[in-house]
């Protein structure tokens, strides 16, 4: 563990010293890239120094060690065919991988050709880049000092997977580690409806919103190959130093000040789980208040300046365009990414879900007539499978030690009722339209605009709850629940009240809408359960455990990102922090064959998904001819790595895996980094059909060379090609020309008139043979 | 172990490592490892491994290559360097062996294989055979760890691992197997006829043939067993690794079935006679007597160090010998006319085997009556299983010689007794310069044959090997791909033996590979490769303009010729003209045809 944990600090390290680097000297170079990898390593080895103290953790268990080996197969297997070469062609094994891999490598490219500090966009040149770009960033140090790129990706994702698997057992054990390697719900349960043929072994959950998170996040998203190992490490290492009274593995102070603080450039999610939980032990565990204080006032400023970087310095999107010189004087602001959303129910009405109760209810024309009760349960248990269930009573053993005692008796009662209540509620709710898409006041006044009437009725219900709370209070002192109630109601309606006013003054500000009502309702009962906890002796599962539950719940109802199954990148640490309580909590005091039976229900989904994943079905997809990239890195050798390029927006574009900023790249791409493209997209559009004003659209764009091969000519088959004649061609192969739009087609010479003396283009110059 | 032993131990290990890595890609890759470089080209694209039972050879060298070449790059360092990892590994196993022989045995015995010609020669081939002797030396070692009732958990794991490895690497590994029962069924009935005298009443060996305990033996504790659930543990450990192998991972379940099958084909194969591989009984000593001296001092010594004196079991051997010569003198008169049996030792399976075999029976019987045992059990055990592993492998008329290094390295051991028991009865100076003499001829073979002339046609080892000629091609192309990537496209035609070449030029993506013999349509390509029979008919209908190199690709093929297209390759040959110009038919219909006579 002591060495893994080196191993993060080298590459934090590295990755920081490269970008102070980059910004000394304006780009990375080979020297910088030396530099920063020899001080990380430096920093590991001194870390791994330190560390040897550490008394030696016990060895695995053989249910552990199974779990172990299983993911060292899925890791050899993921990685060592992460991208190979097959003949001419660049493939990657997975098809979730075809987008990724390519933005990665784009990154990876494009920061090691030297690319000026903080660097615009690859993808997106009107913007600055925006992206956790920490791995990438490291991949392209390593390319810098002549690592083989595939090499260096091949390397880093295998030793990324070995460190995710070692922390995955020492935060969760086994069952963490299967957790995270065959989570799922129910989705397999189709292979009973597959043709007889069809193997068992598919990933069953590829369409479904909860995907295998090996096969969909690990091998896809670089940044977590650091973010897990180095975010488990951190939640193992905060849970010895604040429950344990450090006995056991912990990392040193200024390492988890190293890991934290670099979090965000390696992974801007990961960061906002681990401040969380970090923000609720602060409340929560006041014998830690000071450690975990100092940890977070250490870590805000460089946090905050690589949270900069991230959200690409606040230049995401293009510079907007005046409407007229009147804003001159008032220019209008560069818009915000758009990443932030409200999204109650998260995935749940998705087409797999849709899709699914269709064949349910065909199959059994007797549950047609429930349909939102229907469509939702296939949502939840399709996805996660019998994991809803095992939350009652995980709820009750982790609330347990902040319950009243007299409760306590009846609990597990009570937690049965609430979870069968919302079971039938919430369906209901969904159906509701004005629920769904109206505020809170609106929906109690019914329906009505009118302000003042709202304005009315709202704050008199409030103080009449309020009052009704208090009398109850005095006349019934052992009872709580009601007056507690009473009293929460009376606050929902005072916001109510207080955001329609504020939202009468500023329209920017939000109105309280009615389904967000259960997510005020747990996040009140959230800092219930905090200020309770303050003064119990809970143990470290309900202090991770239940700020887990109530993270995964926000990003139930909330969007951390622009496409709403990114939220999965945020919803994993909960997952996590769940399954590991969940195992020491309820699990490991089942007996043994219970575990095993719940553990099959939990993971035989994901099993066969995982190996359906990697199977030998799978031959691996093509990105690119490296004929084509060889030849396109040869055209544009010679053009300076600032230049943007107008050429068609896709992922795999041969400029782009050159390392080259093109004007616009894959549209999924930047709708989910939150990037507003349609204007640029429109001019992108207008130029390359050769609009009358494409060129003013070019200078526009920022464009000097454009480039025009297959693709293009597929996207635009009616393009006018205006340049042909008034731009010069500087390459062109089977892949297609490149123009330099700024440089004007000098006229042939005709037959008759004597040729016109001009300069020779430069030429390679080859020694005189001996 | 003594800080002085343990030097020892680190110079044994990295003078074995030295001689094993350096200039790894001296030679080129030879036909076998062309074709195992190709396999794992096509695990590429079909995730695992698909075990085939008729190619003898397990999966796990496959998968080491597959790893190493995604790890490090397609070259011959990476793929040669697991095998030359292993053989130096086996080194440092020879040294772990000291639990169990005197030092000196081991040290010696360990130097001997770090500078035997075939250790080293066959480390540096990325072929299976190294992990074969590996494995089985572990085993051994857990195994004699198990016998002596350490209670170690290690030991148990060494003999599982040991034995998954063996059956992970090659199919051959059941003669190996045989040859262990054999050899302690041998020793058992040995004890039981003459037992030894106890340890303790011998504390010192006095006879040149006499071994002893190792220096720091462990006291023996007969109540250190093992658990069950160890058992257990190891047990499922290592079938649930050869499952895993075998079938590719979950990914070719059949392979599991092969494992199986492969021995009736390998049955059938063995005992078949083919012309290429197939070679006398004493094809080992001979190459014992040619290249691996301490080994047959070894072999030789081996009988005296574990038979029994025993005039009734000296006087069964003789009569079966003679019985067998009778038989074989009988059946090569009368096969005379079909000139079956020309040679005395020849051939090896069929009558003409009964008497080599015979020959062999007769040493063991000199072998019972002039023997001397070794006080060590280990010892023993080791002598009669190199002993009847030889036997096995001079039986099987199918031989290649790489399979010498499953033969020798128990000899290595009997070696380094031998030296011990000398030590303890004359000055060890002159033991140390016996062994230097000794060592002289395998150090030189062993620098001839990996560094001087590893591709030489007179080296044994160097069996067909692909001669460095073909760098002429290779040279030329990957520094022309180096220069401009776009030269990766270039258009090649082969019509030679397709290994190593498709490996080696994997990534030259537009290489044609056709068979020598074969209708041609085209020749227009950047550079061609074809024997000599087909000169005439390229140069007529060639395109372009080539440079044009004579190259011969591996002993026991004629001379071929190598085309390069000047229009590419004119900067690898600077102020060169080249050879071959385009010989246009020609269109002029006032001039006389050419053809016409």
């Amino acid at each position: 563990m002591n060495f893994l944990a080196a191993a993060l600090y080298a590459v934090a390290s590295s990755v920081l010293i490269g970008i102070a680097l980059g910004f000394q000297n304006g780009a990375l170079n080979p020297k910088a890239a030396l530099i920063a990898l020899s001080g990380g390593l430096l920093i590991g080895i001194i870390g791994w120094w330190r560390g040897l103290r550490v008394p030696r953790l016990p060895r695995p268990g053989v249910w552990a060690t199974l779990s172990l080996v299983l993911f060292a197969i899925f890791a050899c297997r993921a990685f060592l065919w992460l991208i190979f070469r097959e003949g001419d062609e660049l493939r990657v094994l997975s098809p979730n991988n075809l987008g990724d891999m390519s933005l990665h490598l784009t990154f990876i490219r494009y920061l090691a050709n030297g690319t000026p500090f903080w660097p615009d966009s690859p993808i997106f040149s009107a913007g600055k880049l925006t992206y956790s770009v920490g791995m990438d960033f490291f991949n392209a140090l390593l390319a810098l000092i002549g690592v083989d790129t595939i090499r260096g990706l091949i390397w880093t994702g295998l030793l990324g997977a070995l460190g995710t698997s070692l922390a995955l057992h020492r935060w969760g054990g086994g069952f963490t580690v299967l957790g995270v390697l065959c989570n799922g719900g129910l989705a397999a349960l189709a292979c009973f409806a597959a043709a007889p043929d069809a193997s068992i072994f598919q990933d069953w959950q590829t369409d479904w919103a909860w995907k295998n998170i090996a096969l969909s996040i690990l091998v896809t998203q670089r940044g977590f190959l650091f973010a897990l190992p180095a975010g488990l490490l951190l939640l193992t290492s905060w849970r010895t130093r604040f429950f344990r009274d450090g006995n056991g593995w912990k990392m040193p102070f200024p390492g988890e000040l190293l890991l934290y603080a670099a979090m965000p450039i390696f992974h801007i999610h990961t960061f906002l789980a681990l401040s969380f939980i970090l923000a609720a032990l602060l409340i929560s565990r006041t014998t830690a208040t000071n450690r975990i204080a100092t940890l977070i006032a250490a870590a805000f400023i460089p946090a905050t300046a690589l949270c900069y970087l991230t959200v690409g310095m606040f230049k995401t999107n293009a510079e907007p365009r005046w409407e007229d010189m009147a804003q001159l004087e008032n220019p209008p602001p560069r818009p915000t990414v758009n990443a932030i959303g409200w999204q109650p129910g998260w995935m749940v009405n998705d087409d797999k879900t849709s899709d699914t109760w269709k064949q349910c209810a065909a199959a059994v024309p007797a549950l047609s007539g429930f349909p939102a009760h229907g469509k939702f349960l296939t949502f939840w248990f399709g996805n996660f499978g019998v994991l809803p269930l095992l939350l009652v009573p995980l709820l009750v053993a982790l609330l347990r030690p902040i319950s009243h005692p007299a409760s306590q008796r009846s609990s597990h009662l009570v937690a049965w009722g609430i979870f069968v209540g919302i079971l039938f509620i919430t369906p209901l709710l969904g159906l509701w339209s004005s629920y769904q898409e109206k505020s809170l006041g609106m929906l109690l006044t019914g329906g009505t605009e009118t302000l003042d009437l709202r304005a009315a009725v709202v704050p008199l219900l409030a103080v009449a709850a309020l009052a009704a709370a208090v009398q109850l209070r005095r006349i019934a002192s052992g009872s709580i629940a009601l007056p507690n109630a009473l009293a929460i109601i009376s606050g929902v309606l005072f916001l109510d009240s207080a955001l329609t006013g504020l939202h009468a003054l500023n329209p920017r500000i939000p109105l309280l809408r009615a389904n967000a009502i259960p997510l005020l309702l747990v996040t009140v009962a959230f800092c219930t359960y905090l200020r309770r906890v303050r003064k119990s002796d809970a143990g470290w599962a309900t202090h991770f455990g239940v700020p887990g539950l109530f993270l995964f719940f926000v990003c139930c109802n909330v969007r951390f990102a622009n496409w709403d199954w990114d939220n999965t990148k945020l919803m994993i640490w909960g997952w996590v922090i769940v399954l590991a309580a969940l195992w020491n909590t309820v699990l490991a005091r089942w007996p043994a064959p219970w575990r095993a039976l719940t553990s099959t229900a939990l993971f035989f989904s994901g099993f066969l998904s995982l190996f359906g994943g990697i199977g030998s079905a799978h031959h691996g997809h093509a990105i690119i001819h490296l004929s084509t990239l060889d030849a396109v890195s040869l055209a544009v050798r010679d053009i300076p790595i600032t230049e943007a390029f107008a050429a068609q927006p896709i992922y795999n574009h041969p400029l782009l895996l050159c390392g080259r900023k093109v004007v616009m790249g894959y549209d999924g791409h930047l709708a989910s980094h939150g990037i507003l493209y349609g204007e640029v997209h429109d001019d992108l559009d207008a130029l390359m059909r050769g609009f009358p004003d494409w060129r003013l659209r070019a200078a526009r764009l920022g464009v000097r060379y454009l480039f025009f091969g297959t693709g293009e000519r597929t996207t635009w088959p009616e393009s006018l090609e205006p340049w042909r004649t008034d731009a010069t061609v500087i390459a062109s192969g089977e892949w297609g020309e490149l123009f330099d739009l700024h440089t004007p087609q000098l006229p042939a010479p005709s037959e008759e008139e004597s040729p016109t003396p001009r300069l020779a283009p430069p030429r390679l110059q080859l020694p005189p043979a001996r | 172990m003594s800080s002085r032993q343990r030097l020892l131990s680190i110079f044994i290990i990295a003078l074995a490592f030295a001689l094993r890595v350096a200039a790894l890609d001296l030679r080129p890759a030879h036909f076998d490892e062309g074709v195992n470089g190709s396999f794992i080209d096509g695990m590429r694209a079909d995730g695992c491994y698909r075990y085939d039972p008729a190619n003898y050879h397990g999966p796990l060298h496959f998968y080491a290559l597959f790893a190493g070449q995604q790890l490090f790059g397609r070259s011959l360092w990476v793929l040669r360097m697991p095998t030359a990892l292993i053989g130096t590994a086996l080194i440092a196993l020879m040294l772990a062996f000291h639990r169990f022989l005197p030092w000196r045995a081991v040290w010696i015995g360990a130097i001997a294989a770090a500078i035997s010609p075939a250790m080293v020669f066959y480390s540096r081939y990325a072929i299976h055979e190294m992990w074969l002797p590996f494995f089985t030396l572990l085993a051994v070692y857990g195994g004699c760890g198990i016998v002596r009732r350490a209670g170690r958990i290690g030991d148990l794991w060494c003999l599982g691992i040991g034995i998954a490895g063996m059956v992970l690497t090659k199919e051959t590994y059941i003669v190996h197997w045989i040859a262990a029962v054999l050899a302690l069924f041998a020793m058992r009935c040995l004890e039981w006829i003459t037992p030894l005298s106890p340890r303790s009443q011998r504390a010192r060996p006095a006879d040149l043939f006499e071994g002893r305990p190792a220096d720091d033996a462990e006291p023996v504790q007969r109540s250190a067993y093992f658990s069950n659930r160890q058992i257990a543990t190891v047990t499922l450990t290592c079938t649930g690794a050869v499952i895993l192998f075998q079938s590719g991972f979950c990914m070719y379940w059949q392979g599991i079935s092969g494992l199986f099958e492969t021995f009736r084909l390998m049955f059938a194969k063995g005992t078949t006679t083919e012309v290429g591989h197939n070679k006398e009984f004493f094809y080992w000593v001979k190459l014992m007597g040619y290249y691996e001296w301490p080994a047959l001092l070894g072999l030789l010594a081996a009988p005296m160090l574990s038979l029994r004196r025993s005039s009734n079991a000296a006087t069964v051997l003789l009569v079966c010998a003679a019985g067998l010569i009778a038989m074989g003198l009988f059946g090569g008169s009368a096969a005379t006319r079909t000139d079956v049996v020309k040679d005395f030792l020849w051939p090896p399976l069929g009558l003409g085997a009964l008497p080599s075999l015979s020959i062999w029976l007769l040493a063991c019987s000199a072998g019972f009556v002039i023997s001397n045992p070794a006080q060590s059990r280990e010892m023993r055990w080791l002598c009669l299983y190199g002993l009847a592993s030889f036997a096995a492998y001079s039986l099987i008329p199918y031989k290649t010689p790489w399979c010498i290094i499953n033969v020798i390295w128990p000899f290595f051991f009997v070696l380094g007794q031998l030296a011990e028991n000398l030590a303890q009865i004359i000055a060890r100076p002159l033991v140390y310069a016996v062994a230097l003499l000794l060592a002289w001829s395998p150090a030189r073979h062993c620098w001839f044959l990996n560094y001087e002339q590893p591709t030489s046609d007179g080296e044994r080892y160097a069996y067909v090997h692909t001669r460095p000629d073909i760098n002429k091609l290779f040279r030329a192309l990957r520094d022309l791909a180096r220069e401009n990537p776009i030269e990766r496209q270039m258009h090649g035609l082969i019509l030679t033996e397709a290994f190593p070449i498709t490996w080696e030029l994997n990534e030259f993506p537009n290489i044609r590979y056709i068979a020598d013999d074969a209708e041609v349509e085209n020749y227009d390509a950047d550079f061609v490769l074809l024997p000599a029979h087909r000169r005439l008919e390229f140069e007529d209908r060639a395109y372009g303009i080539y440079f044009r190199e004579s190259c011969r690709l591996r002993n026991g093929l004629d001379r071929g010729w190598l085309y390069l297209s000047a229009e590419h390759f004119s900067s690898q040959f600077p102020g060169r003209t080249p050879e071959i110009h385009p010989r246009v038919p020609l269109k002029n219909s006032g001039l006389p045809d050419p053809l016409r006579k």
